[in-house]
């Protein structure tokens, strides 16, 4: 488990993480949402001990990172834009991380070389973007560390190699318990693939929810009453959005569905339609309610 | 317990592995300098006496045309460039720092490759080399060659430690390579040059050289580019080279501990070191700007100070601009201005007071001795020959009071140098230059009736006659060389009676006569002098008599 | 074996719920049958698998399946729940009608006779 209490880094003036808290459970594919420049790569490089906090910590198992060669060993930190070594061919870098990584699997190496199907001699600067992110997350796999720290990760592959990708995490994910943390400013990317998520914007976690809790917390009701809207209802529910065209009124209600639907039935409506919203929609009113300009955050 | 791990060979490794072709590069360029040329030697049977000589040829910095140390630093700071760019480049730096390796590992682990690349072209081509030795004929002493390769294993190395210094310090390559050469430079030149600038400000200082070679245990580069060569290997500049590569190691590894990974996009990466970088090359600017402009336009004090104001300027705008990286930085021009600040106490305490630089004469009191003369020599400031009298001491005050007042007159008819050496031990030195009338020459005759003036200034006056080996005597257009023993003794008379009863001094021009005295070789020990020859050259006047009855047999 | 639309607004833990709720009512998963595991799930759909594995915890909560640790989810004995489900089922598609016949113009009186009829042919039936 990863957790990360209180963090805060500066770089001179500029407060680029305030106070954040996360827990990133063993085993879970953690997404971190926001856009750029909201500090996603400066909390990832936090927490894979690249950068040390100004104040707070990053943890995993209750030890610090930064520096800890010992728990670094442990992880593997996927950069947006993946380096290799000038001139190196797959192979070679592999071997590199070989020397470094004692959980390096030749087998999972040569599993995945048939996966990806790209000649392990090629030198990588001599590949295309795509493909060099593709040999990073093989090299990445390769090292078969419990955790690894994905920045932007799926930009660059196209459809089936982004199912392929994704698939391969997932195996791994079951088989071993490995714990993924991954950044996009890509909320569909994200939303079929991880079942944690972290809302950060200005260099603070607006929301950290189970995906699936964030989906049904948030919902679109809409209904129609013969006649005027019940007080009752707009005291009661936790309202983010409101919308009336003609007799048909829109809420967007934060909290328990079942009793928000409880509630307007008991009131008989004419016309009663809950809506889940998209993870897109939820990202709007949440940043909404707290207070930020869409246009901001959204993307 | 947990089992604490070492990672020394993934780095070192992976870094020998991308870089042994730099090794090997220096290797050859070793190779076509010592062990080539002592082969091509042999092949070409040269005599023993030509053989001497191409040794002390071949064991001194002097290859390619000069360029050698030169090019044993590009090579130095290639390596530390190769090795070290990883952890100035924002994206392997990320990565190697991502990896489960420690700082201190990564360091160590860096500077040990670079010590490897270093050290296995020198040592093959010692090897090489004594091979060559032992198996031909050529008279070369072993230590010379041990010395020339540890020597040259021990400049590269700090030259390579000064890069990694460097590396660590700043993110921006060109800065690095430009910095590691220029700190190599910079002292000698600030000496210099700021001595030169001093000058114009204050044109009757008399500019002192000051002996900065003891650096060369930290900035060994300028003393092999001035073609001093290959130091020799001595404990104690062994003991001092060595510290000075163990202080820069821990320098630059301490930094880089402290180093935060953030800072990378920083063009340098700790802000205590942005205003060193930022006033250095203010200062430095300063300097060559104002020289370059004032040395050309041949211009007075006030130019030069505009200079100097302009040439701080850009120095110090295009160092913010570097740091910043930004093009626009007139907003943060406040350290300019402290600068500037600071730099105008300075001048007005240096151009008005005695605080820095003595404009008065000294009290007679305060002085033990004087050197007063037309020529300036650095060894008779130093011999036993000055002027310890009070009064003349006074006359020469008095004088030197009546030159001040010529500030402004420029003229080249003139000129007189004056050194006190005071009883606390300081030394004054002054040169006047200008056209400063028949005052001065009646002053100046005063002074020269005194005796240890004529010593001091005279040299034929501290010669034995029976020293002397041959004259050349030029009178007109003829030159004749008197080798007689009782001519000698005739001119050597007239020449000393002439300076003694003030018949002839150097003050004016009214002579007709050159007379070059050699001593002989086997009185060079009695006169201080280790090696060469001395000659002493006097101007006098003679009448045709006496000229006539010295050429005539 | 289930068909997932990843576009669609519905959380997919919950369509995986519903998918295999329908899958089990309509009984094309019979009593102690073993569910798809979720390795096979989620490679198949490309599925996060602790997404599934949450779907499969809240149907075993809601009775739906059973777990064998070591050898997978099973369907649980499930008929009283799948009569329950399906009556409520049915209970909305009568009010739904109702609804529609009120807004037709039909009186309560009328649909008592709907009701009286088909108690008829029930027992006719028998």
């Amino acid at each position: 488990m990863i957790k990360v209490e209180g963090l805060y880094k500066n770089y001179g003036d500029f407060e680029a993480l305030k106070d954040i808290n996360l827990t990133i459970p063993k085993g879970s594919v953690y997404g971190i949402i926001g856009s750029n420049g909201a500090g996603k790569t400066t909390l990832l490089k936090t927490i894979s001990g690249i950068y040390k906090p100004d104040k707070g910590f990053a943890k995993i198992e209750d030890e610090d990172i930064y520096e800890n060669v010992h728990v670094k060993k442990r992880m593997f930190f996927v950069l947006d834009d993946p380096y290799y070594y000038h001139n190196y061919s797959i192979k070679e870098m592999a071997s590199f991380y070989k020397s470094i990584y004692e959980s390096y699997s030749d087998e999972k190496y040569e599993n995945l070389k048939d996966v990806f199907k790209i000649d392990e001699n090629k030198k990588i600067k001599n590949l295309s973007k795509g493909m060099k992110r593709q040999v990073i997350i093989w090299l990445a796999l390769s090292l078969n560390t419990d955790v690894l720290i994905l920045d932007e990760p799926l930009d660059g592959l196209d459809a089936v190699m982004r199912q392929k990708v994704k698939k391969i995490i997932f195996e791994e994910v079951l088989e071993r318990q490995l714990t993924v943390i991954i950044s996009s400013h890509n909320l569909r990317e994200l939303e079929d693939f991880c079942d944690h998520i972290a809302i950060i914007h200005s260099g603070s976690v607006i929301k950290e929810k189970d995906i699936d809790e964030l989906k049904n917390n948030i919902f679109k009701i809409q209904f129609a009453f013969s006649g005027d809207v019940p007080k009752e209802l707009t005291e009661k529910l936790d309202i983010l959005y409101y919308k009336q065209s003609g007799k048909v009124t829109t809420f967007i209600v934060k909290g328990d569905r079942k009793k928000a639907e409880d509630l307007i039935l008991k009131y008989e409506p004419i016309l009663l339609d809950i809506i889940p919203l998209s993870l897109e929609e939820i990202f709007i009113h949440e940043m909404g309610e707290a207070g930020y300009e869409k246009e901001n955050i959204l993307l | 317990m947990r089992k604490k791990t070492y990672c020394f060979n993934p780095i070192l490794l992976n870094d020998l592995k991308r870089f042994w072709i730099l090794s090997a590069f220096y290797s050859f360029i070793l190779f076509l300098l010592v062990p080539l040329k002592l082969l091509n030697l042999i092949s070409e049977h040269v005599n023993i006496g030509e053989l001497i000589n191409s040794n002390n040829f071949i064991f001194t910095y002097e290859g390619f045309m000069g360029l050698q140390p030169l090019i044993i630093f590009l090579i130095a700071i290639f390596i530390a460039v190769a090795l070290f760019y990883e952890i100035q480049n924002c994206k392997s730096n990320d990565h190697i720092h991502s990896l489960p390796i420690s700082k201190k590992d990564i360091f160590i682990n860096k500077v040990l490759a670079g010590e490897i690349l270093i050290f296995i072209p020198c040592f093959i081509n010692y090897i090489i080399t004594e091979i060559i030795v032992l198996q031909g004929t050529i008279p070369v002493h072993h230590y010379k060659i041990i010395n020339y390769f540890i020597m040259t294993f021990i400049n590269t190395n700090i030259l390579f430690l000064q890069g990694v210094f460097f590396a660590v310090v700043t993110t921006n390559v060109f800065l690095h390579v430009f910095v590691s050469f220029a700190i190599n430079l910079v002292p000698f030149f600030i000496v210099e040059m700021g001595n030169d600038l001093l000058n114009i400000i204050l044109p009757e200082r008399l500019s002192e050289s000051i002996s900065l070679y003891n650096l060369k245990y930290i900035l060994p580069l300028s003393y092999m580019i001035e073609g001093r060569g290959v130091d020799t290997i001595t404990i104690k500049n062994i003991i001092l080279y060595i510290l000075s590569m163990a202080l820069l190691f821990l320098l630059s590894y301490i930094l880089f501990i402290k180093r935060k990974n953030e800072d990378i996009n920083k063009t340098i990466t700790f802000n205590f070191l942005n205003d060193v970088f930022k006033y250095t090359t203010t200062f430095i600017s300063m300097i060559i700007f104002s020289l370059i402009l004032s040395g050309y336009f041949k211009i007075g004090v006030t130019f030069t100070v505009i200079n100097c104001i302009i040439g701080s300027f850009l120095g110090y705008y295009i160092s913010e601009m570097i740091i910043r990286k930004e093009l626009y930085v007139f907003n943060r021009l406040k350290g300019y201005f402290i600068y500037l600040g600071i730099a105008v106490v300075f001048l007005i305490l240096l151009l008005n007071t005695d605080l820095i630089y003595k404009h008065t004469p000294p009290r007679a009191e305060e002085v033990k001795e004087v050197y007063i003369s037309t020529q300036y020599n650095e060894d008779k400031i130093n011999s036993s020959y000055l002027i310890k009298d009070k009064n003349t001491i006074k006359n020469i005050i008095s004088l030197q009071k009546y030159l001040i007042g010529f500030k402004n007159n420029r003229g080249w008819e003139n000129q007189v140098y004056i050194v006190y050496k005071l009883n606390n031990g300081d030394m004054i030195k002054r040169y006047y230059r200008g056209n400063f009338g028949n005052e001065f020459i009646t002053q100046m005759e005063e002074i020269s009736k005194n005796i240890q003036y004529k010593k001091l200034n005279y040299d034929i006056l501290n010669i034995d006659f029976s020293d002397i080996e041959c004259i050349d005597l030029n009178y007109g257009k003829d030159v004749y060389e008197v080798t007689d023993k009782e001519k000698i003794r005739k001119i050597y008379d007239i020449v000393c009676d002439g300076f003694m009863n003030n018949k002839f001094n150097n003050l004016g021009n009214n002579y007709n006569t050159f007379v070059n005295f050699k001593i002989k070789n086997d009185a060079l020990k009695k006169y201080n002098k280790k090696y060469g020859d001395i000659r002493i050259y006097v101007n006098i006047n003679l009448d045709e008599d006496t000229i006539n009855n010295l050429i005539k047999k | 074996m289930i068909e997932l639309d990843l576009r669609s607004r519905i959380p997919i833990y919950e369509q995986i719920i519903e998918k295999i709720k329908d899958l089990i009512i309509k009984e094309v998963l019979k009593e102690d049958e073993q569910l798809p595991s979720v390795r096979a799930l989620s490679t198949e759909l490309t599925i996060n698998p602790n997404t599934i594995q949450k779907a499969y915890r809240e149907l075993e909560r809601q009775g739906y399946i059973y777990t064998i640790p070591g050898k997978g989810n099973f369907v649980a004995p499930v008929k009283k729940i799948i009569n329950e489900e399906k009556v409520k089922e049915i209970k909305e598609e009568i009010k739904k009608k109702v609804m529609e016949g009120l807004y037709l113009g039909m009186k309560r009186q009328e649909f008592i006779d709907i009701l009286d009829e088909a108690v008829k042919l029930k027992e006719g039936l028998k």
